[in-house]
């Protein structure tokens, strides 16, 4: 039975971008829906290492000066417009942050000070703020659950976006705990869905729903995407053993300034002031080793923090780490010795955050009307490649943004009608797939394509591997359509969920590989063998992914060199 | 040019074959859940979620379980493993392992619950931050920062039989919920009301600590805020007289045969009802004269020597498990003594009343000091003294701090059983033909140490121990007694009640004795301590 809502807004997506979007929206006298594939705070802003980024708390520090270390770490590929909002608005985003109940790491007298904030690799000063992320979940969930115009859809998978003409009308849900289908319409819609980790399992740090729904709805429905070759891989993370694989260490701060890097041969590749680099320079650096067949039995490289431990600034990181356990897994699976920076870590780094997304304007709105993306559902804002805490910044400041203009937006407009062959059409696409008999289940399938997303479109690339990647997409894209097993359980059927979210996953890995092979060079964290520099004057532009006449093509957006 | 390494997955060298069981159930189709066996390749060091995402993979995707982050952020993959709450992701697969969905939440299928209720609290009660700035200053205590660890995983609800009984109540996560906003410095004290309400439901049984992978604790910081509560409220005559078994033992043993035999009348139980607020239907306690005082001219063959905490319980109402336990322990050439310092406060705790139970602690404290600076390993038959020894004295009154003063206090069963390892204990049993059932007390289980009697009593040859039981009996300390909550503690405990009747046994053993008085009175079986059996087995 198909259940039908309407609402001013809907939310798709319930981390930290859809929550402050929902909030904002609700509290400017809208009625939202809130619609997630978990529970609310679920995904990967309660797994982040809560850090946010603010400006001009430190003397020097200002709006302009993150800017300019953002353009700088996403070398020069980021919107100057995107950035520039988030910077100046992420000391308003921390205190909307706080006014949901998060408390935010202050200094030994209990004041929000430089001395309580990190500088994290590319920063020009020390201005993140950190704490713990789980608490930001909690926080917004108190929020969401007391908010009376937000209703919410927990449990709930978004599969299509009802478009029609040019604009988006709604969108339709799946009741994972029924398989009922859900029809909600809404005179705005907000992609928060995060990012597509999931594509490089288990080589990530992500939570398992980051399967980037949003990118794949929103390529479907003839939305333009931005920078989908842009996959950030995070310098820091367990290689073994198995169940911990991917899994988050930290930050290039994690290496301080004594820390070194050592090759699989016994070689160190580096000796100092690691920290100092992006996260892009420190993988590039870590690849270029591992690529070359120099890692370590794990296939890392290891990371000596011994030379830190005379370091009065670093054991003070260690003691505030260690107070809420953050590297507990480390004692766990690499020995207390190793836990105390006596013994080295062996470390991979692990897919992290998706520059790419959403191409969106300055106010969160995308290419197709209604549609908003907000978060790392929209992309243009970290270029190349993202510095730490910006993130938690960004989808604070996007959220805010979207669901204060959207407010306005939908009181000059009539809700527009979905048509009923629209949506039986949709509706029918998704009961074909309970009970549907085929020779392969989703799983096998999903894990084959992961391999090959780690192997061919992962850290390292070349013009080959990425062309042969494509042509196993197209055979996996048919086996989807044509033999998948999916059992006829309708409570949470897992076969079901998983046939989605491949076909999502495989949309996403098709723009990736094809935007990848379009780039013919290497910048921040797009690392081509075959191109191995950076090529300013033909490639200081992002690539434009959009589908047309159910075709995928690509075009370019040349940069403003003004802006830079 | 080499592709790298990348999810390679090296190291997984030696596979071995375990066998797990796995909860199978959908609500839809199923009447019950059933176990069904499953073979899993272990990979080295693996944890359960791997065998889960095994099973899944390789041998049946309709497998339903919950997981996110893979180590201990998102909570999501707690469930029952060999029937206690734990994350898999963090819990080293073994062979043989029995994996349940977690207790008192809707199962959606399998092992995944039902997580979607968690908001109707925070909403019934207006759960939210309302600071109306963010002030300058703000410096968090560390209730709040231990608070915040909680990753949700619910494990505690799991455990809560007040939850089970009353959903609304909301459990240990709801109260979480609650008390950080009441400790965070910004938002002030507004949730003292409901904090209240919320206290008056908690059996402080302290289940939601056992399995807590966070270390939350929550039921410490409940103790604290039940305090505070305290601080504000008046005390009735019966909760005064309640929380002083002491004094009141002192007062009734000297007289305790008219006592006795007066409270037996039906008629002085209802005035006591109407006057007192004490439940009519309520066991009572019988009460005894005298000391315990343990024997002269004793060998002593090994260099062990206890002080064997005397509860109030043990001097005033069941002397006999006092005495057999000085008998056990002498019998067995150490060198005993009787030690009896007062109560340990743990009625005033129970009660609120922090400043009482502060001067109890520290007075208690002096003296175990002292004995465990002669030499002396502190010894409890009582699980709830113990437990406040171990578990409050360091965190609400800052007592018995250390380490080495800590690991000398031990549960009686515990300390039986180091000896019985370190082949101290004559296990020369006689025979005893008799079937009996043993029950697990909530403070026992809140000690982390299993039930060591339960192996205790396999050494007695021909004592059949038939059935064990774990649910939580409903008497709480003093909360049985009372009018008012009378009905919630037989909710609570009539399940257990049942399932003793249901076995047909004439005889329960219990570390804790308001579990033995509950069961006497609910389930009309003999209930004793388990000491009394290996004092009996003894030639």
């Amino acid at each position: 039975m198909t259940k039908e809502f309407d609402f001013d807004v809907i939310v798709l997506g319930a981390g930290g971008a859809g929550c402050a979007a929902a909030i904002t929206a609700a509290r400017n006298g809208t009625s939202v829906a809130l619609v997630s594939k978990e529970g609310i705070g679920m995904g990967n802003t309660r797994m982040s290492g809560g850090e946010m980024s603010s400006s001009g708390v430190v003397d020097g520090d200002s709006a302009e000066v993150l800017k300019q270390d953002m353009m700088r770490g996403g070398e020069y590929l980021s919107n100057g417009h995107l950035v520039d909002i988030i910077a100046r608005n992420a000391s308003s985003a921390i205190r909307f942050v706080q006014g949901l109940g998060h408390y935010f790491r202050r200094d030994e007298e209990g004041r929000f000070s430089g001395k309580a904030a990190s500088r994290l690799g590319g920063h020009s000063f020390p201005r993140s703020f950190g704490g713990l992320a789980v608490s930001i979940a909690h926080a917004l969930r108190n929020a969401v659950a007391n908010t009376k115009s937000i209703s919410v859809f927990e449990d709930t998978l978004v599969t299509t976006l009802f478009r029609e003409g040019d604009e988006i009308r709604g969108a339709l849900g799946v009741d994972l705990k029924t398989s009922e289908c859900v029809v909600l319409k809404a005179k705005a819609t907000v992609l928060a869905t995060g990012g597509c980790g999931w594509l490089y399992y288990p080589q990530t740090t992500n939570n398992r729903t980051a399967t980037g729904e949003g990118y794949a709805i929103a390529f479907e429905a003839g939305v333009q995407l931005v920078d989908m070759e842009m996959v950030q891989f995070f310098p820091f993370a367990m290689n073994h053993p198995p169940h911990l694989v991917g899994t988050l260490l930290d930050e290039p701060i994690l290496a301080g300034p004594k820390g070194k890097l050592i090759n699989g041969l016994g070689e160190v590749i580096a000796d100092h002031d690691i920290n100092k680099m992006t996260r892009a320079q420190v993988t590039a650096l870590m690849a270029k080793e591992i690529s070359a067949g120099r890692a370590t039995e794990w296939g890392g490289l290891k990371l000596d923090l011994s030379g830190n431990l005379d370091v009065p600034e670093m054991l003070e990181f260690k003691r505030v780490k260690d107070e809420v356990n953050f590297f507990e897994k480390v004692r766990i699976a690499y020995g207390e010795k190793a836990f105390n920076w006596k013994e080295p870590w062996d470390v991979s780094p692990s897919s992290h955050y998706m520059m790419g997304g959403v191409k969106i304007d300055p106010h969160g709105h995308s290419s197709m009307k209604n549609l908003y993306a907000v978060g790392e559902a929209a992309g243009g804002a970290m270029g190349a490649n993202r510095l730490g805490s910006t993130s938690i910044a960004d989808i604070f400041v996007t959220g805010i943004v979207a669901g204060k203009e959207m407010s306005t937006w939908i009181k000059e407009r009539e809700k527009g009608k979905i048509s009923n062959s629209l949506i039986s059409r949709e509706i029918e696409k998704i009961e074909k797939l309970f009970g549907q008999k085929g020779p392969q289940r989703p799983i096998k399938l999903k894990r084959e394509f992961q391999k090959l997303m780690r192997e061919n479109v992962g850290i390292v690339r070349d013009g080959e591997r990425l062309s042969s990647a494509l042509s196993q997409i197209d055979r996996m894209e048919e086996e989807v359509e044509n033999a998948l097993s999916v059992s006829s359980i309708r409570r949470y059927n897992t076969e079901f969920l998983d046939a989605v979210e491949l076909k999502n996953m495989l949309t996403c890995a098709r723009m990736i590989a094809t935007c990848a092979l379009e780039r013919k060079e290497s910048r921040g964290a797009h690392l081509r063998l075959d191109y191995p520099d950076k090529d300013d004057a033909h490639w200081l532009k992002n690539i434009i992914i959009q589908k047309k006449k159910s075709k995928m093509e690509t075009s370019f957006f040349e940069k403003d060199i003004s802006e830079i | 040019m080499t592709h790298g390494t990348w999810g390679k997955m090296k190291g997984t060298r030696q596979m071995d074959e375990y066998t797990i069981r796995i909860s199978r159930f959908n609500p839809e189709v199923d009447d019950g859940p059933t176990l069904k066996e499953y073979t899993v390749s272990h990979v080295d060091q693996g944890s359960v979620i791997a065998a889960l995402i095994y099973v899944y993979e390789e041998i049946d995707s309709t497998l339903l379980f919950s997981y996110g982050c893979r180590y201990k952020l998102c909570g999501k993959c707690a469930i029952k493993i060999n029937g206690q709450p734990g994350l898999a992701c963090e819990t080293t697969l073994e062979d043989r392992m029995t994996l349940e969905p977690l207790d008192n939440l809707p199962v959606i299928r399998d092992l995944a619950v039902d997580r979607s209720g968690l908001l109707e609290p925070l909403r019934k009660y207006g759960l939210v931050y309302s600071a109306d700035h963010e002030p300058e200053v703000a410096l968090q205590p560390p209730e709040f920062s231990q608070l915040m660890r909680c990753n949700e995983c619910l494990s505690c609800l799991s455990n809560c039989p007040a939850y089970k009984e009353e959903i609304d109540y909301g459990g240990p996560f709801f109260g979480v919920k609650l008390a950080e906003l009441y400790y965070d410095v910004r938002d002030g004290k507004k949730q003292l009301k409901h904090l209240e309400s919320f206290l008056d439901q908690c059996i402080q049984c302290r289940q939601c600590d056992v399995n807590c992978p966070w270390d939350v604790n929550f039921s410490e910081i409940s103790s604290k805020i039940k305090g505070e509560v305290f601080k504000h409220k008046g005390v009735s005559v019966r909760d005064w007289l309640m929380s002083r078994p002491h004094l009141v033992g002192h007062l009734v043993s000297s007289v305790s045969s008219f006592f006795n035999s007066l409270v037996k009348k039906k008629s002085v139980r209802k005035i006591i009802d109407v006057l007192l607020r004490i439940d009519e239907r309520a066991p009572f306690p019988e009460y005894h004269p005298g000391k315990v005082l343990p024997r002269e001219g004793i060998e002593r063959t090994t260099k062990r020597k206890v002080a064997y905490f005397v509860g109030c319980f043990d001097r005033f109402n069941d002397p006999d498990t006092a005495k057999n336990s000085l008998f056990v322990l002498e019998a067995n050439g150490v060198e005993a003594t009787a030690f009896d310092p007062g109560c340990c406060g743990a009625p005033f705790i129970g009660l609120g009343d922090l400043e009482s139970a502060r001067n109890r602690a520290i007075a208690v404290s002096r003296e175990l000091r002292k004995l465990i600076h002669q030499g002396y390993d502190i010894v409890a038959s009582c699980t709830t003294c113990g437990a406040v020894m171990k578990y409050e004295y360091p965190f609400l009154f800052d007592q018995l701090k250390e380490e080495e003063v800590q690991s000398r206090i031990y549960n009686l069963g515990d300390y039986l059983w180091q000896m019985h390892k370190a082949g101290e204990l004559n296990t020369d049993y006689k025979k005893i033909k008799r079937r009996v059932g043993y029950q697990s007390p909530c403070h026992l289980k809140a000690q982390k140490i299993g039930a060591p009697f339960v192996d205790l009593l396999q050494l007695i040859p021909g004592l059949e121990l038939a059935a064990t039981f774990d649910k939580c009996c409903g008497m709480a300390g003093t909360m049985g007694f009372k009018k008012e909550r009378y009905e919630l503690s037989q909710r609570i405990g009539n399940p257990l009640s049942d399932e003793i009747r249901g076995k047909k046994l004439d005889l329960i053993l219990s570390d804790c004795a308001s579990c033995q008085m509950k069961i006497k009175n609910d389930a009309k079986v003999d209930s004793v301590h388990p000491i009394t059996m290996v004092r009996q087995a003894m030639r």
